[in-house]
């Protein structure tokens, strides 16, 4: 093998600082770069006065591949991704990127308007408005200070 | 189905980098390395950049990779949950002389970046007849 990874496990350019790096891999594997939770994929999310916004890393998927379905206070996103080197003739060396199919939930503070969810998948990344539904932010009463 | 990860951790020292004095956490994306026999191939996950903040250097047999990516304030928002971090992409491998730097090309679709490096002509295998006496 003529490429050798700098933190390939007991390779010719093994160091001190590549075998932590491998002692942190095994620690938080299996998860994604950057992610700080092991579910896949990992959200960010977040809410104004009128919708939660849910951000999540797909690369490699296609607006086809994914799925987003709504119901009342409950988001569920679906999506599959394949691997893409699969040819016969090319040898892997390593494969660390994550690929096949995944279902995650989640459950917001309140139900959202699912007739009037959007979302955009721009250079790998999944956003989501999910507006709050009438109901739900009618809920919310301002208490007035004397 | 793999993944790995190291969260939040900075650039290490040694190779010149552009941003590296910047106070940004980099990110250490996935990758699948291959080869066939003509070159190797790099893919790497790194979403939320732009071919522009790509850069592939590769310097005395050591290739750099960073991507760039620019915060994704959720303002006026408030965040409620957090569960990963936002900042630029960067890994280091080791090529040694095998690669023929003037020929590596790269294409960024989708937050995955592909990186071809092509073989020197003496890294590629050879087959060798044996001649019948």
């Amino acid at each position: 093998m003529l490429l050798t990874l700098r933190n390939a496990p007991l390779g010719p350019t093994t160091s001190i600082s590549s075998e932590i790096d491998r002692m942190f891999d095994s620690l938080f594997a299996p998860s994604c770069a950057g992610a700080y939770t092991s579910v896949f994929p990992a959200f960010n999310i977040a809410e104004d006065d009128k919708a939660f916004f849910i951000e999540a890393e797909l690369p490699g998927f296609a607006s086809p591949d994914l799925d987003i379905e709504v119901q009342g206070d409950t988001v569920t996103l679906r999506g599959k991704r394949a691997q893409a080197s699969e040819q016969a003739s090319l040898t892997v060396h390593r494969r660390e990127r994550w690929s096949g199919e995944f279902e995650r939930s989640v459950t917001l503070p309140s139900d959202v308007d699912a007739e009037a969810v959007t979302a955009t998948l721009s250079q790998g990344v999944l956003r989501v408005t999910l507006p709050k539904s009438e109901r739900a932010r009618a809920r919310r009463v301002t208490v007035a200070g004397s | 189905m793999t993944c790995c990860t190291v969260p939040a951790r900075r650039a290490s020292a040694g190779v010149a980098d552009a941003h590296q004095t910047k106070d940004i956490a980099s990110f250490r994306p996935p990758v699948d390395v291959a080869e066939n026999e003509s070159s190797f191939i790099i893919t790497a996950d790194v979403p939320g950049s732009t071919a522009e903040q790509i850069g592939i250097d590769l310097d005395r047999g050591v290739l750099t990779l960073t991507a760039r990516v620019e915060p994704r304030p959720v303002d006026p928002a408030r965040p409620l949950r957090r569960e990963f971090g936002v900042g630029d992409w960067r890994r280091v491998f080791r090529v040694g002389d095998s690669v023929d730097a003037s020929a590596v090309t790269a294409d960024y679709t989708a937050g995955v970046l592909t990186i071809r490096l092509p073989k020197t002509q003496s890294a590629r295998a050879r087959k060798i007849t044996v001649q019948q006496a």
